[in-house]
């Protein structure tokens, strides 16, 4: 990769007249690409389903998933809402965790407080 | 995403000032196309406060929630490659100018720029400097000791010493900072690589490093454990931490805004604090020592703490007894899951009067603050006089000690 001020003119000038040329090894580090997941397919309608409202036990999250939770029971009378899910405060649980979850809702709103 | 992977639908939300972490986040954990509610910074953190006055906010973003949850995904949602895609990394960069002071200063705007500096003047790390800094080791440059957070990039003893270069270290700091560096690689407890100080590196808290050298190599390099030693001018100190610093930059591929979240940033942001203990004025055993190494041994803690420390004693103007300092520093520790006390020379000596060693310190603490003495570091560092520095610390999930070795320059740490 090879580093020019293309928008400064000045610079271009002298750069025909470039003496000096420094070979820079890169710092960063490689990073491996990690295999790439869709999204799991959307449900047609929120009717009737199982939707779990999940936060990471930081202030405010479980608050505005209140609020949610009121906005949907009032258009969605027959759903059911799961709250009793909150992941550690950065957000690492065990994989057994995320099966218990799966099993149970139908869809889920996670959030963070931060 | 977890949920998503085993075929829950769902939507994520975020405060605006945090989706770019976010986003940065979705795609290293292989679902760049997760569905994402963006809620309004300036007034999810007035308003969350209770559920009537965050109502409106909800309200705004019921229909985006709804949207999310149930608009069938779109082709391009659908078809992912097989892997996220990454930027491949260049070998090199080459920078020209007409005069060398010109090229220093593309080369630094230019790695700034790119998210490759920490904001002070960089050492351009050319070939020629790079392998001037190997000549500290015996390690291959090849040699590969783990992944790095935030984004995990592949720690190389190369890498190391390209940073170490910008840094401005010496070839015989290399081993200790390539120990340092293979503290935070490694799986936890949770079998995940590179997580050990994930957290610390990307916390919108402010958190820090304490990186302790222990053993012969800390004085025959020349790292300051007396007086002054958080503070500047040991080449040693300061360029070790900021190699470390670079490290976690580039390696890891850590930046601020992006997905390291720190609010106010993080205290001894280019250095960390970067000291030895003061194995000379301690009548206790070294601290490698009881973390298991042997005292000819040199090592490397590193050692996650929260943001500032507070201090305790008379320094060079107060009057003090030992008890009062423990009772003191104890009353401090209450409210922390884990602590970090540096006891300065003079009132480890009076400890040591008083019968205490290293060990019936962290438990007296422990007795006292109902906290686990596996989660009191005890260190002794300072000058005299000094003072009783200690951090609080959220939990103890970073803290990790390796050996130094592979050193060529020093008769220690080969």
């Amino acid at each position: 990769m090879v580093f020019q001020d293309a928008d400064n003119k000045e610079r271009s000038k002298k750069m025909s007249l470039e003496k000096v040329e420094l070979k820079l090894l890169n710092p960063r580090g490689e990073i491996e690409p990690p295999p790439a997941f869709a999204p799991a397919l959307r449900v047609p309608d929120l009717a009737g389903k199982k939707i779990a409202l999940i936060h990471n036990l930081k202030a405010g999250a479980n608050t505005f998933l209140d609020a949610v939770e009121e906005l949907l029971r009032a258009k969605y009378p027959t759903a059911e809402f799961l709250r009793d899910f909150t992941t550690t405060i950065n957000l690492a649980k065990e994989p057994e965790f995320y099966d218990e979850v799966a099993n149970a809702c139908d869809a889920f709103i996670f959030g963070s407080g931060d | 995403m977890e949920f998503e992977k085993r075929g829950v639908p769902g939507v994520y939300f975020v405060s605006s000032n945090f989706m770019d972490d976010a986003k940065s986040a979705a795609s290293d954990w292989g679902m760049p196309r997760i569905r994402m509610l963006s809620v309004p910074s300036d007034k999810w953190y007035t308003l969350r406060r209770n559920k009537d006055e965050i109502q409106p906010v909800a309200a705004e973003s019921i229909d985006t929630i709804i949207d999310a949850l149930t608009r069938p995904l779109t082709p391009e949602e659908i078809n992912q490659p097989e892997r996220v895609e990454v930027e491949v990394e260049p070998t090199d960069f080459t920078v020209t100018a007409d005069s060398y002071s010109s090229a220093i200063e593309k080369f630094n705007e230019y790695f700034l720029e790119n998210h490759m500096g920490d904001g002070l003047p960089l050492i351009p790390p050319t070939e020629e400097r790079v392998k001037w800094m190997l000549t500290g080791t015996s390690r291959s440059q090849d040699e590969v000791l783990g992944k790095c957070p935030l984004k995990l990039g592949a720690v190389t003893i190369e890498k190391i010493a390209i940073n170490a270069v910008m840094a401005g270290a010496k070839p015989e700091y290399l081993p200790v900072i390539i120990g340092a560096m293979e503290c935070f690689v490694g799986e936890n407890e949770q079998g995940k690589e590179g997580e050990f100080f994930f957290h610390t590196l990307g916390s919108s808290g402010a958190f820090n490093l304490v990186i302790i050298v222990n053993g012969p190599i800390a004085k025959e390099i020349n790292i300051n454990s007396g007086m002054g030693l958080f503070g500047h001018g040991w080449r040693a100190n300061n360029t070790i931490g900021r190699a470390v610093r670079l490290s976690t930059i580039n390696i890891g591929h850590c930046w601020p805004r992006v997905n390291d979240m720190a609010l106010t940033g993080r205290p001894s942001a280019h250095t960390w604090f970067t000291f030895a203990e003061n194995e000379e004025e301690s009548y206790w055993e070294p601290y490698h020592v009881s973390r298991g190494f042997q005292k000819e041994d040199s090592a490397v803690t590193v050692t996650k703490v929260n943001s500032i420390y507070s201090t305790y004693g008379g320094g060079a103007v107060g009057l003090w007894k030992a008890e009062s300092i423990l009772d003191q520093v104890a009353g401090r520790l209450g409210k922390f899951g884990g602590s970090y006390v540096v006891f300065n020379p003079e009132v480890h000596w009076e400890l040591n009067k008083l019968g205490f060693n290293r060990q019936s310190v962290r438990e007296w603490l422990s007795e006292k603050t109902g906290m686990s003495a596996e989660n009191i570091q005890v260190v002794v560092a300072g000058g005299v006089p000094g003072y009783t520095v200690v951090w609080g610390i959220m939990n103890m999930t970073a803290h990790v000690t390796k050996k130094v070795y592979g050193a060529t320059l020093t008769k220690a740490g080969r």
